[in-house]
């Protein structure tokens, strides 16, 4: 049954690019920016994960929640430093600074720890099971796992919380959430905070699947998260979720069945095929006005 | 109650608010007048903190507002229906009332979205619909209903009647004069349709280009011989 490995392969790095791609998408809800810096983050988690449990010896747990909550914090300094500063500057403006903070984050751990990669610690046993005669990697399984949860409890949190409510609220019309007494800024705040913690997890989730870490591991992986986030429309939390599986079984498949050489090649045409036919997305919406 | 003195409102180079000063005792239906672009929206603005003051004074209360963000101006009970309503589309019609209590930690919160579902049955009809969904008159309800569930004092009313049909201006008219009397909550109104506002308000100011040219009981400013060539035909 090479058919559904391919697809259970697929669907645990399309969880991956999912976990991404919300980040991406949650901040562009808030705070109408693509934060390029997004990838450097999950980097940054990968790093802090390897740190704890390998140079500190803590064990997997510890490490995940630190390198959750260090992602979470750097995901609101930046916001803090870099963004908001810029918040009635024009888009250009922005994206550029965004492009930089990428860049710097990128170089300050290539600086930190150098160039060559870092073996992540084997949180999992490196086996697999046969399920329906696929075979999963315990990994891939608990990527599944991991991924479902997240966005899970993340869905449960924007649909019936107040404070999730709250946060559509600000995505929505900021100045009607304010006259609420809604705080945009602790709002955009706590979007970056939850949108690095996913991408903390994303880090630990690439880190065991790959076993190898470095300094650049966010560049490609932010950027296929981003048109997993693009194929869902760009601001549509469960559309980032279906976008970053079909990326992850796209490219499983073309790695599979055709070559691996082809596998961003496919990723790619995937995002200039939607611009050009539904440009809004999977799941993007185009909100009428009614007068 | 609300007490706006030497209000200059800048937009850039622009001098929108020219130094207008005018209050709203309690109790008030007060009326706020004049053409489009004469700066109504901005004094709301201003009032409600969406947009700074680059002059004057707004006191609520006794309480200088001049410089408080707009998230802590509703925690004064000072709630404010925006023009163009500006519901949350993509939230349910119970979602947007209960992000107008989004402040209140008191248990009386059921007890007032019962109490605005009986005011406008039409909401509770529709309370699991998305706001969108809503025609133009539900969803100035909503808006109201939203801005009442913050169980506000001061209620600041932007254009209500904007894009109505007569018939449905006439209900939102008299659902505001309902929520005066009955809740004793404060209205400050503006609107274009001056013979409406006039005729259910205590007193009007005429705003003109940035400035209040007439004022004064709100009779007496829809008998002003200016009033009625420029406002009232």
């Amino acid at each position: 049954m090479d058919f559904l490995t391919q697809i259970i392969n697929g669907l645990s790095t399309g969880g991956m690019y999912a976990l991404v791609a919300i980040g991406y998408t949650m901040v562009y809800g808030i705070a109408k920016m693509i934060n390029f810096a997004h990838g450097e983050i999950i980097m940054v988690g990968a790093y802090i994960a390897y740190l704890v449990t390998s140079v500190l010896g803590m064990p997997m747990i510890v490490s995940v929640l630190i390198s959750i909550a260090g992602c979470a914090l750097l995901g609101v300094v930046t916001e803090k430093i870099a963004y908001k500063p810029l918040r009635n500057s024009s888009s250009l403006a922005v994206l550029i600074t965004a492009i930089g903070v990428s860049y710097l984050l990128q170089n300050l751990f290539l600086i930190l720890f150098g160039s060559a990669a870092r073996t992540f610690p084997a949180y999992m046993p490196s086996g697999s099971l046969s399920i329906f005669g696929a075979q999963i990697t315990y990994v891939s399984l608990l990527s599944l796992c991991l991924t479902g949860i997240c966005t899970g409890l993340l869905l449960l949190f924007i649909n019936k919380t107040k404070l999730g409510k709250a946060m559509r609220a600000v995505s929505e019309d900021k100045g009607a959430a304010e006259l609420m007494g809604i705080n945009v800024n602790t709002t955009i705040s706590m979007t970056f905070a939850i949108g690095s913690g996913l991408g903390a997890i994303a880090g630990i989730i690439y880190g065991m699947s790959y076993s190898l870490i470095n300094p650049y591991l966010g560049a490609m992986l932010g950027i296929k998260a981003f048109i997993a986030a693009v194929l869902g429309g760009i601001g549509s939390v469960p559309g980032a979720m279906v976008g970053g599986l079909i990326i992850g079984v796209a490219e499983a498949f073309t790695i599979s069945y055709i070559s691996s050489a082809f596998s961003d090649a496919v990723v790619f045409g995937i995002l200039i095929f939607i611009l050009l036919v539904k440009p809004a997305g999977l799941f993007g919406k185009n909100v009428r006005e009614k007068v | 109650m609300l007490k706006v003195e030497n209000l200059n409102v800048h937009y850039g180079v622009i001098h929108a608010i020219k130094n207008v000063s005018f209050d709203v005792n309690e109790g008030e239906i007060v009326a706020l007048i004049g053409a489009n672009g004469a700066g109504k929206t901005s004094i709301m603005h201003a009032i409600s903190g969406l947009v700074k003051a680059s002059g004057g004074v707004i006191s609520f209360l006794d309480e200088n507002i001049t410089s408080s963000p707009a998230h802590k101006i509703i925690a004064k009970k000072l709630a404010q229906v925006p023009e163009g309503r500006r519901i949350f589309s993509q939230l349910s019609v119970q979602d947007n009332l209960e992000m107008g209590a989004y402040l209140r930690t008191d248990n009386k919160i059921n007890e007032d979205l019962d109490k605005v579902y009986k005011r406008f049955p039409r909401l509770k009809e529709r309370k699991n619909q998305l706001a969108g969904t809503l025609s133009g008159g539900e969803q100035q309800m909503l808006a109201m209903g939203r801005a009442l569930m913050s169980k506000p004092k001061l209620l600041l009313l932007d254009e209500p009647s904007m894009g109505l049909s007569p018939i449905l201006v006439n209900e939102i008219f008299s659902i505001i004069q309902e929520i005066n009397r009955e809740d004793g909550v404060t209205v400050l109104l503006v609107e274009q349709n001056a013979n409406k506002a006039l005729s259910i308000a205590n007193r009007a100011y005429v705003l003109e280009t940035g400035n209040i040219t007439v004022s004064g009981d709100a009779k007496d400013v829809a008998e002003n011989p200016k009033v009625r060539e420029a406002y009232l035909g």
